[in-house]
């Protein structure tokens, strides 16, 4: 096999087992939140399939300026997500629930006022119109 | 170069007609047409705007914006993910069949580079109907407006990128092959990007 073919098919290795680090890290299968480590490493990740495609795939590893001058500017543009995404943060655990009842009630219908033994005071009652 | 040699009455017939690659010269000049790279440069801008575009506005409605989150399905994702850049070996492996000369192998190799990115495009597609079936376009929330112009735009790409390969495969000069393949891992490497930030980051 070429030298050539053997580096590319390394680097298609290579770029599947980082799919797969990102996919266990970014937990793919549960809609748990992600503590920022996580993010980081996400981050992280991301960035070095982004260099692996440009220097192998886009072969600038012949061109060592413009690789790292492609990759810092990608490397920023992911870092300024992942720090949005780790300052302004979710709770780490969000379990899906019922559905909250709404907050508050219409106000055609007030609740009645409540005796100390838990009964309303006044039973709203449908009465004829008085003449 | 064919090379006849004499020995008695033998005659050894050599043929080097066909050269090795040439190892390309190192340094700060850029592989392949330079207006590719201005256009690598200029879509790298675009996407990149419109990935932090999205991390303001989900600043913006963090909460919104995790629970629209949570209804992708990020096992395509990822299995999109492993396509593409799959797609991108037989692509990059075309070249390289291309730089030595094999203009058949070359062929199949972007043929195969190609329905790779038709599947990314069916994985896609079911991603989306999946979206629209659980009743959520382009107006439901900013987070799913920002999902189908990132994922959408980024489609397009794919979709031109399969049309570039297929006229690489009949107009096969070397730079051709390699400027046509240079679009298609540039596509690659916006995804790689733009999967972790809409899928996985929460």
């Amino acid at each position: 096999m070429h030298t050539e073919t053997r580096r590319l098919i390394l680097t298609w290795g290579l770029l599947m087992g980082l799919t797969l680090a990102l996919a266990v890290s970014g937990d793919v299968v549960h809609p748990t939140r992600l503590g920022i480590a996580w993010l980081a490493v996400i981050g992280v990740v991301a960035v070095v399939k982004a260099r692996l495609v440009l220097a192998r795939y886009l072969r600038l590893e012949v061109a060592p300026g413009f690789l790292s001058g492609f990759t810092g500017a990608l490397a920023v543009t992911v870092a300024v997500i992942v720090v949005s995404f780790a300052v302004i943060h979710q709770p780490l655990m969000r379990r899906p629930g019922p559905a909250a009842p709404p907050s508050s009630p219409p106000p055609s219908s007030p609740p009645p006022a409540r005796r100390d033994d838990g009964f309303p005071t006044r039973i709203p009652v449908d009465l004829p119109p008085r003449l | 170069m064919v090379t006849k040699t004499s020995m008695g009455d033998r005659t050894s017939v050599t043929d080097f007609s066909v050269p090795p690659p040439a190892p390309h010269p190192r340094g700060d000049t850029l592989p392949g047409n330079p207006m590719m790279w201005l256009l690598i440069a200029a879509e790298l801008l675009v996407f990149g705007a419109a990935l932090l575009g999205y991390a303001g506005a989900r600043a913006l409605d963090p909460a919104g914006f995790a629970a629209a989150q949570d209804g992708l399905d990020r096992l395509a994702g990822t299995i999109n993910t492993a396509v593409l850049l799959t797609s991108g070996l037989f692509a990059a492996l075309a070249t390289e069949a291309r730089r030595v000369g094999e203009r058949g192998r070359t062929r199949l190799l972007l043929t195969v580079a190609a329905l790779f990115g038709v599947v990314f495009l069916v994985v896609k597609g079911f991603e989306y109907a999946a979206e629209i079936a659980a009743g959520n376009d382009l107006s439901t929330s900013t987070f799913h407006t920002l999902y189908f112009l990132i994922t959408g735009f980024h489609a397009i790409h794919v979709v031109f990128g399969i049309l570039i390969l297929g006229i690489v495969m009949i107009f096969d000069d070397l730079e051709h092959v390699e400027t046509g393949t240079a679009f298609w891992h540039m596509v690659d490497l916006i995804w790689v990007v733009v999967f972790p930030t809409l899928y996985l980051l929460r």
